[in-house]
């Protein structure tokens, strides 16, 4: 054992080149191997840190239309009361409403996220509290006490850590409460609508902004009001979705049946464990992932294959001598299996560092798009992946070295004077080893050029919106002016008025930023041919498609005057005036919302405007525009280079009502690109597997192809003492390997074949042409390394003489 | 020398070499292979160069066959100077001018004997006809007396055989000159003599032979022998004294 150490650690030390090459290849590959399959554990496998998070379900009020299509998921206030009280099935269950609201007395008016909650809240997700208490049933429904638990963050960094912060008056959003408790510093608030999300503060579930009036409404749709449960161990999902549908059917039913819009529609619960919730569409992802990292470990095998083949057959010398000394097959596979060994536990420690880093870099910076990306370290699961991973490398590689060695050959061999085939690898062998690197490249190279063409389109098109010298501000209002409708919409006509007069600004449009502005969908009827339809709605000013340089197609846009009077128009954009006129001309049509009262407000359709497109979302979704005062949002347009600070503008607010103070100014720009956050990360990852791609497979053919020459030494010879020219030389290279590359591109053809459907869902809006090219521009990539790999060690050759090749170079 | 005074014995002359060296580089070491060489090597002539091992003999060969580059001095093939050619040129030129014989055959495994011999023929630049390529294969396999075995494999053949599919292949461009190499090094005494013999038949067809041997009894049956020793021609002329000879 110590003999075989020392020789393998000889070996090692006196070949740098080719140890190098293999720990660097292998660090790489096992980085990026055990930094995904720790993301794949953490995502797909590791159990949420709640009590039996495996029986928690959170429930969707899936609202489905006549025809049996999904209208929308979200609650409407009393079903959600109604469900919490009657349920009857849940062993647990919770009611959360999320809120953004200023803490009054903190300096610089921090706006904080809040969560209004029902006690079982804390009970259903185990909060650990650093101090107090949490809610029990004092804090029950109905109870209306004033008292809110902050999180741990929030007691740092808005309470400087006080310990004496229970007891004390926490005014939030112009309501006062008492603070009872301070959250432990590693809970993990469970991101149930956006990845990321967390909870600065919790406050009882009767202080929740839904206006009084809504709270009795049967169709409206919130989508800050959540319902979360934990399953009793003997009912399934399935059961309890089945048997609650049929109880939250019934009850909306009762309550709907006088409005004959809804005539032919239900109601189905449909019930979500939170691991599925909180990880949304994450899995798909990781699967892609997986694929991609299955693809590099393929090729980078190969790859260390191809130098473990070259190294040994190198050796052939040294193992004839210990053959000769009587050294077994099992021996030689033993002092195989240590010097591989001893390289990849070098390269598996370098990997490992390499996902650590990673894995933190990606915790930090990818909270807003990863599930769980605060859990992201290596963890127990990191260092068993990276021990079987190596020890499943190390004996691959040992058993393919061994293999290749003629052991019946090896004695005679040396007789020979090391002539002979004692280390020899098969014709069908390279060939085999060609078609599999070409088939993994091209499958690897197509689907990523597609993911990144798809990214890339959306970044380019999000990048020609005029979006320089916007800004968008969003006014935070105390919950006493809230409630005041009217109160609100004088205040803020006149926060507009004196943005407008400050110098910095060019103009100012009372409409939320066209980015991230969660619209919800509108239930509009067409008058004349009774058709319902779903888009998207948003209320704007006269100024909005102005500022935005949204192009008007047909009619016209809002005017001051139609502002002033809320008048019953309506503007929508060419794809939903498409989805209502075959030939796109909707001008004068009228639409309803009203489903109550007969058509007396119906709104005229008074312009069409060209779909905007939307940084993060890959289509042009229908919407119709409205002019209704009202909004807390602005778009700022500054005149060039000029900028207003927060600070400018909560003075301003203030002097104008101390209730109102700056939410969010954010420039459009950032906005923009918040919004392409995850496009920047899937092109920058695609990227990088294209590189990495393209890096290993052209080591990798190249290497191949250099022993497949080497080996074909004195045929080359042969074919240059008999007058055949380097172009000659070189296509006979290219046809003795050519069989291999095309079977390589017909198994990878095969292979996208079988993935047509996933990859039809990923190309989306490229077109077939498009694809197409990108197939052909990788065919032909792989073609041309595949050529370049023939070409490279055969130019090698031939830059020496031509007898090398025929009597190696010795006279 | 220049190439005129060449020309002017065009009609004799196959090779000649004038003060050709060869030395092989290490980073320490300079290692003279060949030393001002001389050589003129007439049409029709039978030449056997002989020398211990390691003297330079299949270095000469290399060089005399276009295989490897001379570090000094000049080259002509039929009055042409061939010292410094591009790949393509010396590509052409042993194609059309030189025939090779090599002490291990250098045969092609996969390629049947026929195709072996068809090989120079595939590289030459009339770019002949299937047909032409197999009369011609076919002539010069009868004239080894191989006519038989042309659909065979080298493994199939006898090392006599192989070393006769080795001529025919050497022939079959019709070269100016067969470099010989050893031709019976790795080949048992009754199948050397029979390589030797076809040989010398080639040579009383009126083929230019230039042989490498350290077989006393092959040189005799040479027209002109030359010795090397450390990399020197012993009792050498150079090129105008060997004409004028």
């Amino acid at each position: 054992m110590t003999y075989n150490l020392k020789n393998a650690l000889l070996n090692i030390a006196n070949h740098k080149v080719y140890s190098l090459s293999i720990v660097t290849t292998l660090s790489i590959v096992l980085s990026a191997l055990i930094t995904v399959l720790t993301l794949a554990y953490i995502m797909l496998l590791k159990p949420l840190s709640y009590p039996d998070q495996a029986r928690l379900v959170k429930a969707e009020y899936a609202q489905i239309d006549q025809t049996g299509t999904l209208n929308t998921r979200a609650f409407n206030y009393p079903a959600l009361i109604d469900l919490y009280k009657n349920h009857n099935l849940f062993e647990q269950v919770a009611l959360v409403y999320y809120g953004e609201q200023r803490l009054d007395d903190v300096a610089g008016l921090p706006i904080v996220n809040t969560s209004f909650v029902t006690p079982q809240w804390f009970d259903i997700f185990a909060i650990k509290l650093h101090l107090g208490r949490g809610f029990t049933q004092t804090e029950a429904l109905d109870n209306f006490n004033p008292v809110a638990v902050i999180s741990y963050q929030t007691w740092q960094n808005d309470f400087a850590s006080k310990e004496n912060i229970i007891g004390q008056t926490l005014s939030v959003g112009g309501q006062q409460f008492k603070i009872i408790g301070v959250a432990a510093a590693d809970f993990k608030s469970p991101a149930l609508i956006k990845t990321g999300q967390i909870t600065d503060v919790w406050l009882p579930w009767d202080y929740n902004l839904t206006s009084a009036e809504a709270k009795p409404i049967w169709w409206n749709r919130y989508s800050r009001s959540h319902f979360v449960a934990k399953l009793p161990n003997d009912i399934s999902i399935e059961q309890a979705s089945k048997k609650l549908s049929q109880y939250v059917d019934n009850v909306w039913q009762q309550h709907i049946d006088t409005e004959a819009f809804f005539a032919g529609w239900h109601i189905d619960l449909e019930l979500n464990t939170l691991q599925t919730v909180i990880l949304k569409e994450t899995p798909q992802n990781i699967y892609w992932l997986i694929l991609a990292v299955a693809g590099l470990v393929i090729i980078a095998c190969v790859n260390i294959s191809n130098v473990f083949i070259v190294r040994t057959a190198a050796r052939k010398h040294t193992l004839a001598l210990s053959a000769a000394l009587g050294a077994s097959r099992f021996a030689l596979f033993k002092q195989f299996w240590l010097e591989i060994a001893l390289l990849i536990g070098l390269a598996s420690f370098v990997g490992l560092a390499l996902a650590a880093f990673f894995l933190v870099t990606l915790s930090d910076f990818a909270m807003a798009i990863l599930p769980r990306a605060n859990e992201l370290a290596i963890n127990e699961v990191s260092l068993l992946i990276t021990l079987v991973s190596g020890l499943i490398f190390t004996t691959l590689f040992a058993f393919l070295c061994t293999r290749i060695v003629n052991y019946q050959q090896l004695i005679t061999s040396l007789k020979s004077a090391g002539k002979g085939t004692s280390v020899q690898v098969g014709k069908r062998v390279w060939r085999g080893l060609v078609a599999f690197q070409v088939s993994v490249a091209c499958t690897l190279l197509f689907i990523n050029f597609l993911v990144f063409s798809v990214n890339k389109s959306n970044i380019d098109e999000a990048f020609t919106l005029p979006l320089e010298q916007l800004t968008n501000l969003k006014v935070n209002l105390a919950s006493h002016l809230a409630a005041d409708r009217d109160k609100v919409n004088q205040l803020l006509k006149q926060v507009a008025n004196e943005l407008a007069l400050l110098p910095e600004v060019a103009q100012v449009s009372r409409s939320s930023s066209p980015i991230n502005d969660n619209l919800i969908t509108w239930s509009l009827v067409e008058v004349a041919s009774n058709q319902t339809l779903l888009p998207y709605g948003k209320s704007v000013d006269e100024l909005y498609f102005s500022l935005l340089k949204q192009p008007i197609l047909q009619g016209r846009g809002f005017t001051s005057e139609d502002v002033k009077s809320n008048a019953n128009v309506i503007i929508i954009n060419d794809v939903l005036a498409d989805k209502m006129s075959s030939d796109g001309n909707a001008l004068g049509m009228h639409l309803s919302f009203d489903i109550t009262s007969g058509r007396e407000n119906d709104l005229v359709v008074i312009g069409v405007v060209k779909a905007m497109p939307i940084p993060g979302k890959t289509s042009l979704e229908p919407k119709a525009y409205l002019t209704r005062a009202g909004y807390n949002s602005f778009i700022i347009e500054f005149k060039h280079t000029q900028h207003v600070t927060k600070n400018t503008l909560n003075t301003l607010l203030q002097s104008i009502d101390s209730g109102l103070s700056v939410h969010q100014l954010v420039p459009l720009n950032t906005q923009r690109d918040k919004a392409l956050f995850r496009q920047y990360v899937v092109s920058g990852t695609t990227l990088m597997i294209i590189i990495a791609t393209i890096a290993l497979t052209s080591i990798g053919l190249i290497g191949i192809m250099r022993y497949s020459v080497l080996l074909r030494r004195a045929e080359i010879g042969i074919h240059l003492c008999v007058g055949a020219k380097p172009m000659a030389l070189f296509l006979l290279v290219f046809k003795q390997n050519g069989s291999a590359i095309v079977i390589g591109i017909l198994i990878s053809m095969a292979l996208l074949l079988a993935l047509q459907q996933p990859l039809q869902f990923i190309a989306g809006g490229i077109a077939q042409i498009m694809q197409f090219g990108m197939l052909f521009m990788t065919l032909l990539f792989v073609i041309s390394l595949g050529a370049l790999a023939c070409y490279l060690p055969l130019s090698t050759q031939l830059k020496r003489p031509a007898i090398y090749g025929v009597q190696g170079g010795q006279d | 020398m220049t190439e005129q005074k060449i020309t002017n014995t065009q009609a004799d002359v196959v090779l000649a070499m004038n003060g050709i060296s060869k030395v092989f580089e290490t980073q320490e070491l300079q290692t003279y292979a060949l030393r001002s060489i001389d050589l003129c090597i007439y049409r029709g002539e039978y030449l056997s160069i002989s020398g211990p091992s390691g003297c330079g003999k299949s270095t000469l060969l290399s060089l005399l066959g276009l295989l490897d580059m001379p570090t000094s001095g000049e080259y002509f093939i039929e009055g042409k100077n061939v010292s410094s050619l591009s790949l393509n040129q010396a590509a052409d030129i042993r194609n059309a001018k030189i025939g090779f014989i090599f002490q291990s055959f250098n045969l092609i495994d996969e390629l049947s004997v026929f195709d072996n011999v068809a090989l120079p023929l595939r590289y030459h630049h009339s770019k002949p006809s299937k047909q032409v390529i197999a009369e011609k294969v076919k002539a010069c396999l009868e004239k080894v007396g191989l006519g038989h075995r042309m659909s065979h494999k080298p493994n199939q053949l006898s090392g006599g055989q192989q070393q006769r599919v080795a001529i025919a292949r050497a022939l079959v461009t019709e070269p100016a000159i067969l470099l010989v190499d050893e031709p019976t090094g790795n080949l048992d005494s009754k199948s050397g003599d029979q390589v030797m013999q076809v040989l010398s038949e080639l040579h009383a067809a009126g083929t230019t032979i230039c042989m490498v041997t350290h077989d006393p009894r092959y040189c005799d049956m040479a027209s002109r022998q030359l010795k090397l020793l450390d990399g020197e021609m012993l009792g050498a002329l150079g090129i105008k004294e060997q004409l004028s000879a």
